[in-house]
């Protein structure tokens, strides 16, 4: 059991929960299974990647929107109370030797990446692309860490108006934009992700996403989590995610199911 | 709390149930395997099989949707990767067998009982019988029949027979089992079901039905074991829906002998742990001996 140190919203669609925590350091990219109060109402525990990870004070946050009757409960914990947590599982973003990390989070997919921009390394030059509704919905950039921080919102509230994808099509398309030095990160919807990979390929840069799957166990157990692989077959978000290569995925397949 | 089902001896009733444990060892981390009376795992099939589209799971009140298919690694994968870590674990482990045919069912046995190294079996009667046109083999008592005819020549191990509860008459099924040589019954699988995403109007799991667990089934549970126990004399394990001692009691009281733990884990992993500290706290205070001395005291009205 975990206790709730704090649960703010932080956006119009985004709250910050963190729990004081024994558990092993999570690696950027993977997440953890937290148990919903009032064990009588609901079943499964939900899935969310780590946002924040403090050892000193043993204090591990999410990021997290509500997207349904769960996380609108997980909203209303209080300080104080107790929630069970499960983790850090999966596998997080490798590091690619590639010295120019873009970083693309489409709303709250930015939550694994900017955990994952503040444990670049030095040398590493880190841009980091922000997409949300409108300025209300930016999850809080101040804990992003990067040579710069681009933000696209749909009305034009923050930053440039459109999606993170426009967003990325000018940044790339900057004059000292060197892809050869470039390696993809991203996470959030299906949509946003399948482009990106599209775009990886087309200019043979290594690309890894956070994929989501409804999860039971969230230990390789129950087969719950599968997503089809590009190859045949299926792998699991849980065990073999939730971060993975791009080539790995079929996208046809992936973005159907959400 | 010791149990005997035929030949095969539990520390205690309770069972992981087939599907939420996987071969065992995956939550040796989460679960002390050392504190269970047995592990069954996921169901195992002669070849691996790659189980059906996602999304695969569901939350509906009060229960679990799932349509996993049947994933598996396959005999021959899991007699290599798997059986040395479960021969290792200090609990019984159940090796749960599918099959599409009589024959696949009887040749994964025979593959099984060649290298050995696990205690009994649970013959997972809930799969399509291909040759039948996809008909359950759970579904009539003379397919179950065939399958326990066939498994009990190829096995002195024990062997439970894990029963469908979609079918209107289970005692006949149960009946079935029980003349050709089940040691025990379990009671029973997922019920039928299916849920619907009303903004895309799609169904909400990729294989469209599925199966549905948890708290939301045990009182329809209940009553099949209640039918099965009044017309047979082999023991009953009950699954369906148990989350706490009282769940589980219950079911003893009704005449069940041992029982399988499932979804519960999903929700929290110390469930099983929590549910036999129940059992004795109630016993404790109840001054019963054992769970045996409950079992099947259900108290009827006289009328
Ligand atoms: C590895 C992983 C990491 C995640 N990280 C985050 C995160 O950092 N922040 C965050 O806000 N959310 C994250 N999610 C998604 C989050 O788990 C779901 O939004 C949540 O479970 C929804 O629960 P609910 O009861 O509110 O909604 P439900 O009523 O269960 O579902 C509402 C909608 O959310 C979708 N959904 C339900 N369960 C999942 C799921 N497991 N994965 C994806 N979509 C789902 C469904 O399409 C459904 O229509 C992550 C999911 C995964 C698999
Ligand atoms: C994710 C999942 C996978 C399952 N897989 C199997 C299986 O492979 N074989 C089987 O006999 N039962 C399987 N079951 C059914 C359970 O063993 C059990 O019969 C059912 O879930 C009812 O018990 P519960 O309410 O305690 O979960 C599965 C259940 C779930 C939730
Ligand atoms: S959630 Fe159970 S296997 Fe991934």
């Amino acid at each position: 059991m975990a206790e709730v140190s704090a649960n703010r919203q932080v956006s119009s669609s985004g709250f910050l929960l963190t729990m004081a925590t024994e558990v092993p350091s999570p690696d950027p990219g993977q997440f953890v299974m937290v148990g919903l109060p009032e064990p009588g109402a609901f079943f499964l525990r939900r899935p969310f990647s780590v946002f924040d990870f403090q050892a000193r004070r043993k204090r591990l946050s999410v990021y997290y929107s509500v997207a349904g009757p769960g996380t609108e409960v997980l909203s209303r914990v209080r300080p104080g109370e107790k929630l069970s947590l499960l983790g850090p599982l999966g596998r997080g973003f490798p590091e690619s030797p590639r010295r120019l990390h873009v970083m693309v989070g489409g709303g709250r997919g930015g939550a694994p990446l900017a955990f994952l921009s503040r444990r670049a390394r030095k040398g590493k030059r880190v841009l980091f692309l922000v997409g949300a509704r409108t300025e209300e919905h930016v999850l809080p950039l101040e804990r992003i860490r990067a040579s710069k921080i681009f933000v696209a919102t749909e009305d034009g509230s923050l930053g440039m108006r459109g999606t993170v994808l426009d967003l990325l099509e000018n940044v790339v398309s900057s004059p000292d934009f060197d892809w050869a030095e470039a390696a993809l990160y991203g996470c959030g919807p299906s949509a946003l992700l399948r482009k990106l990979h599209a775009m990886a390929v087309k200019r043979r840069v290594p690309c890894f996403v956070s994929l989501e799957a409804r999860m039971g166990c969230g230990l390789g157990a129950c087969q719950g989590c599968a997503v089809r692989k590009s190859s045949g077959g299926f792998f699991l978000v849980c065990k073999e995610g939730p971060v993975v290569d791009s080539l790995s995925v079929d996208w046809q397949s992936y973005s159907e199911v959400r | 709390m010791t149990v005997h089902l035929g030949s095969l001896r539990l520390r205690n009733p309770l069972m992981l149930a087939s599907g939420v444990a996987g071969y065992g060892h995956e939550l040796g981390d989460v679960i002390d395997l050392g504190r269970v009376g047995a592990v069954v795992t996921k169901t195992l099939t002669l070849k691996p099989r790659q189980g059906n589209a996602p999304p695969r799971l569901a939350e509906v009140p009060s229960g679990l949707l799932n349509s996993i298919g049947l994933a598996n690694v396959g005999s021959r994968a899991f007699i290599s990767e798997h059986l040395d870590r479960l021969r290792n674990l200090d609990t019984r482990i159940i090796v749960s067998v599918g099959g599409f045919t009589v024959a696949e069912y009887a040749k994964l046995v025979l593959e099984l009982e060649e290298v050995g190294g696990f205690d009994a079996y649970e013959v997972n009667i809930s799969c399509p019988n291909v040759k039948a046109g996809g008909v359950n083999f759970g579904s009539t008592p003379g397919k179950a029949a065939g399958v326990v005819r066939a498994l009990r020549s190829k096995t002195g191990r024990p062997l439970i027979v894990k029963l469908t509860p979609n079918v209107t008459d289970i005692p006949s099924v149960a009946v079935a089992c029980e003349s050709e040589g089940a040691d025990a019954l379990t009671v029973g699988n997922t019920f039928r079901a299916m849920a619907v995403d009303l903004d895309s109007r799609r169904p909400v799991l990729g294989a469209t039905g599925g199966g549905l667990s948890g708290p939301a089934i045990k009182a329809m549970c209940m009553a099949k074991v209640w039918e099965v126990v009044s017309s047979v004399r082999t023991p009953v394990i009950a699954c369906g829906g148990i989350c706490s001692a009282g769940d589980a009691l219950e079911y003893i009281v009704v005449g069940a002998a041992a029982f399988q733990v499932g979804s519960a884990c999903f929700r929290d992993f110390r469930a099983p742990e929590s549910i036999l500290e129940g059992i004795t706290e109630f016993c404790r205070r109840k001054g019963v001996r054992s769970v045996a001395e409950l079992r099947g005291t259900l108290e009827l009205p006289r009328t």
